[in-house]
């Protein structure tokens, strides 16, 4: 009964030693090959209670472990009886050694196919060494530790491909991360992110989570975003975000700005754990763009300040800016965007005819892609008023010469327009006269001749002007006119001088004549204008007539020199020229003395005097500077706005502060009219000075205040004109400033843009390489599970049995204990069968995907009890192995998704081979995604399983189609059949054929 | 009756022998660790039944048992299979195997399988 209670015992040991053994292979695979020999080492001495244990792994190094404490010189022994070239199977000696008791039995047991991992070595003292369970437990050790060599050999291909994956993300120029857990702990930064953020080595991230390792963001939107990519699943990406980062020297924020990804990491169950960070900085590109954005600002406030209408447009002429002035010179405030080509309300040609907007020069000057200088046309505003103006339209190019939009000014030459037509109505009225009004030179060449003069003396105008003033003379009449030249030379004027002048036709006619000599702007005499009156009707009318002959030479006179000064002062080339020619006249018109112009400095409210004529310094001294609260002439009219006459300085009382200035400087009689533009702004003071007391005529003061327009409207034109040059000057510096800008930035963003594509293709090319190796990792494991371990548990089972049929007699008790280890071995079996077939199924590779399929999705269906229909022909026949693992992978991937997302009770999957094409279809009756989900998964931002089947469809040119709506989601796949067929290299007929 | 064991899994043959062994009036007559040997042997001794192991290095399953019943119509052919039986048996009988063993239920399934073999060929015999 004791033999028999410690036999049980015995036994008992054993089975639970074989099913630990055979169950935790775990226990060797992870260490290293000293390690797996000294682990084996110790297990056999323990479990055999061995004298003496050698093992011995082989390839890539020779590697021992010795355990013979009571037996020295057993390995040199066992050495010498198995030298490196063992046979493989197994062997059983015995050997004896001189300082040993006993002789020892030993086995040596190949560890690995035909032990070409090695061997092991048990001695035992025992004459029964080594019984049958012995013998098992050998063979199960040497199989078990065959597998943890193996799988130490993967894991190393593994450890391998991950640093060079960690090489290229150290390399990778964006800023990458790994982090770890819903706390954000750093796993991974690559020298960039450490450059980036200013820190100083990765010691500063790794271990530590963000908020530690960067405090400063603790403010900042990120760790939010990045709890809700952690706790959605949904990666996040984010473009030209704001960053405050503590990286300056100073140890202030700083800000940056970054395009960043997060995007999740999942474990094997297809949890996130972790978030993978890839960020690129590109402040630089965003704080250039604002910098064009406050040049163009700039640029707008300086047009703004203009006192000319400027707008400007984009390439089609809608409206993008229009200025203070431009409204107030159209009376409306135009529509950005809406309103095109022009600001004003409507147009006119100079003829009157109405000129649609899209022919104005602004509309020409952008679709001909010209300036446009020199056109005129009128504005109707809303209000009815009309107003001449000068266009200046001119395009904007980018630096490629394209057209971007224009920029016109509209100059109001309204007034200028008005006297135009006054002059050239009062010409028409000397053209009209009855009497004879002809000009001469002071040599008596004719210069002009009116029509009347024509009636009268019967020559045209073209035969009399050039000729000599004697055509009309008669012979005995020479003297005369030499008399009269030596008059007007002397500044004379002859009125109503009666003589006898021969027309063409011979005869002689009495005439009246009054001849007035004719001024240049420096006052010289440069000619006489004749009034000839035909005096040969009748006396009685002869009075009347000569009174309005004088009037109305004087009249014409007038006119015609206020006609000469005009187009003098139009034709002057500088503001200083226009002044003196400006002054020249006002005094001959009123035939002054003395005179001088004062122009508005408009910032300082003072009059600063810019022309004079007639006065010595001291006066010029005294009246530099003058403001409106002065009481002298000039004052006043600056004040009240309106022409101050001053007829005596000695009796006019306001001006008795300046009386001896006056006498000083010799005048005793002051006029100054005020310059006002058309806009009603004050431009300065024109003043004329007279020896004596004066009181002038109603006429005088009109011609005057006629001339003192004209002359206000150019100089309102002279300042407009600078300002346009100036801003010409500085859009055009702007523009070629900008544009140089521009060009660095563009050049600078296309060489970013390129680095970051070939970045993504790095990244590509890697999760691809991942894809591979991750495959080829599952198949060795899925092998080695299956074939090992399967094999091992069988032979178990069997043991099993025969104990139970050995001992059974003896104690019936074990038998059910037996039996449950039995039923436990055989659902092991099962389990690691399936597990094994879930990584990779080997009838994928032996029987192809109709088999693999319908092996899945029937196992899928007892698992999880969704209806799965596979429609799909039984010969369909074999594909490239990749191709088929692809397939495999992606209808695997699909169900996986319908169960755990969709909600669908059903999924019917349709393969079809087609002449060019393998067709896949999967479809399920859930709920669908929402439009938003959906667009985010076709856009590869979410949905890791997707991404990656597209990935891997990628590298066989396969294309990958989603529809989702409330009925349900449908997938479709393509792969090109060129792609998919099998290479020649591949097609071993025995594979093809085999049945498993 | 006379068993031939072809498998490559020295432990798992040794754990059959003596399964077989128990039984009266059977006899293992020998063994095989791969396809060739097994049809050498076979073809050699024409055992009553071969456990045909389809999992052996180098052997196409189907290729092997064919050879098998053409060099020795008499034998029973029993497959024994690490991979799940249900998607390889219409095959193999197709090729004249008799039966399938699943090698996760050899320890239950081997002994009734193979007395169910010797039954339906006795009865033929009579």
């Amino acid at each position: 009964m004791g033999n028999d209670e410690k036999e049980i015992r015995e036994l008992r040991r054993l089975l639970r030693d074989l099913v630990a053994l055979a169950t935790t292979p775990a226990v060797w695979v992870g260490r290293d090959r000293a390690q797996v020999a000294e682990s084996v080492a110790d297990v056999l001495l323990h479990t055999l209670r061995a004298d003496a244990v050698y093992v011995c792994l082989r390839a890539p190094k020779k590697t021992e472990a010795v355990r013979s404490p009571q037996h020295p010189g057993f390995s040199d022994e066992v050495r010498r009886l198995w030298p490196e070239s063992a046979t493989s199977s197994l062997q059983v000696e015995t050997i004896t050694g001189s300082a040993w008791p006993r002789a020892l039995r030993v086995v040596m047991q190949p560890i690995g196919i035909s032990g070409d991992e090695g061997f092991m070595v048990v001695g035992c003292a025992g004459c029964d060494f080594p019984s049958e369970s012995e013998a098992l437990l050998l063979s199960v050790a040497a199989n078990q530790a065959a597998v943890a060599l193996q799988a130490g050999r993967l894991r190393m291909q593994a450890e391998l491909e991950r640093h060079r994956l960690q090489d290229l993300l150290a390399k990778a120029a964006a800023a990458i991360g790994l982090l770890s857990g819903p706390e954000h702990r750093w796993l991974y930064v690559n020298e960039n992110y450490i450059r980036v953020t200013g820190r100083n080595s990765a010691a500063d991230f790794l271990g530590k989570t963000l908020r530690e390792s960067l405090p400063e963001i603790e403010t900042q939107p990120f760790i939010e975003l990045l709890d809700g990519v952690y706790h959605t699943g949904k990666s996040y990406v984010g473009r030209e975000m704001k960053v405050k980062l503590n990286r300056a020297q100073s140890g202030q924020p700083e800000e940056g700005y970054f395009d960043f990804v997060y995007e999740p990491l999942r474990n094997a169950d297809g949890v996130v754990d972790g978030i993978f960070v890839h960020a690129v900085e590109v402040t630089d590109k965003v704080i250039a763009r604002e910098e064009v954005k406050k040049r163009e600002r700039q640029f707008r406030e300086m047009i703004d300040t203009l006192p000319a209408a400027i707008y400007t447009t984009d390439a089609g002429g809608r409206l993008t800016h229009f200025n203070p002035a431009a409204v107030e010179f159209s009376g409306r405030t135009p529509e950005l965007g809406t309103d095109q080509w022009c600001v004003s309300w409507k147009l006119f040609y100079p003829d009157g005819r109405p000129m649609p907007h899209d022919e104005c020069p602004m509309a020409v000057a952008l679709k001909e892609g010209r300036i446009i200088r020199g056109a005129e046309a009128i504005a109707e505003r809303p209000d009815g008023v009309r107003r001449w103006f000068t266009p200046y339209p001119t395009p904007i190019r980018d630096h490629h010469g394209r057209i971007i939009g224009g920029i016109n000014m509209l100059l109001d030459i309204t007034e200028r327009k008005r006297a135009e037509e006054l002059t050239g109505h009062l010409a028409a009225i000397v053209a009209s006269s009855d009497d004879a009004i002809v000009s001469k030179d002071l040599n008596g060449i004719i210069k002009s001749w009116n029509k009347s003069a024509e009636r009268i003396f019967g020559y045209t105008a073209e035969e009399a002007i050039g000729q000599h003033i004697t055509l009309i003379i008669p012979w005995e009449r020479r003297n005369e006119e030499e008399d009269i030249l030596r008059r007007l030379r002397n500044g004379e004027r002859i009125d109503h001088f009666e003589t006898v002048r021969r027309s063409k036709d011979g005869k002689f006619i009495d005439i009246s004549l009054t001849i007035s000599p004719v001024h240049d702007g420096s006052g010289k005499i440069i000619g006489a204008s004749k009034v000839a009156r035909d005096i040969t009707e009748s006396k009685r009318a002869q009075e009347a007539l000569r009174q309005s002959q004088v009037r109305l030479s004087a009249e014409a006179d007038a006119l015609v020199k206020l006609n000469e000064w005009s187009g003098r002062l139009w034709r002057s080339r500088s503001l200083k020229e226009g002044l003196d020619e400006m002054l020249g006249a006002v005094i001959e018109l009123l035939d002054a003395d003395k005179g001088n112009i004062q122009i508005l400095d408009r910032e300082h409210r003072k009059l600063t005097l810019v022309a004079q004529r007639g006065f010595d310094k001291e006066f010029r001294d005294f009246f530099r500077e003058v403001t409106a609260t002065d009481d002298s002439a000039c004052g006043r009219a600056l004040r009240t706005g309106e022409r101050i006459i001053v007829e005596d300085v000695e009796s006019d009382e306001p001006f008795s502060p300046f009386r001896h200035i006056a006498r000083q400087a010799g005048f005793r009689s002051v006029i100054s009219s005020p310059l006002i533009a058309a806009n009603g702004t004050p431009l300065g003071i024109v003043s004329v000075h007279f020896a004596a007391v004066q009181r002038r005529s109603e006429q005088d003061l009109h011609r005057l205040d006629l001339y003192i327009r004209q002359a206000a409207d150019f100089i309102g034109r002279c300042r407009i004109e600078d300002a346009l040059r100036q801003s010409e000057e500085q859009f055009r510096k702007l523009s070629e400033s900008l544009d140089v800008e521009v060009r660095a930035r563009t050049r600078e963003l296309e060489e970013r843009n390129a680095e970051v594509l070939k970045q993504s293709e790095q990244v590509r090319e890697l999760s691809w390489r991942l894809l591979l190796t991750q495959d080829e990792e599952r198949r060795h494991i899925a092998r080695e599970l299956h074939d090992s371990a399967g094999q091992t548990l069988t032979v178990l089972g069997m043991n099993l049995v025969q104990f139970v049929h050995k001992t059974g007699r003896n104690a019936p008790e074990l038998v059910t204990d037996a039996e449950t280890i039995q039923e436990m071995v055989q659902q092991l079996h099962r389990d690691i069968r399936t597990a094994s077939y879930l990584l990779h199924p080997p009838l994928l590779d032996e029987s192809g995907l109709y088999s693999a399929l319908s092996w899945y999705t029937q196992g899928l269906v007892e698992r999880s009890g969704l209806q799965v229909n596979l429609d799909m022909s039984q010969q369909f026949g074999r594909l490239a192995r990749d191709v088929e693992l692809v397939l495999f992978r992606l209808v695997q991937e699909c169900l996986t998704n319908i169960h755990r997302h969709s909600g669908s009770k059903t999924a019917s999957i349709r393969i079809a081979r087609e002449p060019t094409q393998i067709t896949v279809e999967v479809e399920d009756q859930g709920t669908g995604m929402s439009p938003e989900r959906l667009a985010e998964v076709q856009a590869g931002a979410s949905g890791v399983g997707i991404r990656g089947m597209r990935e891997r469809l990628r590298q066989f040119k396969g294309n990958l189609k989603i529809e989702s709506d409330s009925r349900g989601t449908r997938i479709f796949v393509t792969i090109p059949v060129t792609v998919a067929d099998i290479p020649a290299n591949e097609s071993n007929p025995e594979s093809v054929q085999a049945t498993i | 009756m006379r068993i031939l064991i072809a498998d490559d899994n020295q432990f798992v043959r040794r754990g059959i022998a003596q399964f077989v062994a128990r039984q009266e009036g059977w006899e293992v007559c020998g063994e095989a660790s791969n396809s060739a040997e097994a049809i050498a042997k076979t073809s050699e001794l024409h055992p009553d039944l071969v456990l045909l192991d389809v999992s052996m290095p180098g052997a196409n399953a189907l290729e092997t048992v064919r050879v098998l019943k053409l060099q020795s119509p008499q034998t029973k052919i029993l497959i024994v299979t690490q991979y799940d039986p249900k998607y390889m048996l219409p095959h193999l009988l197709e090729m004249g195997a008799s039966g399938c063993v699943d090698k996760a239920r050899l320890a239950i399934d081997l002994l009734p399988a193979i007395i169910a073999l010797q039954n339906t060929s006795s009865l033929r015999a009579k």
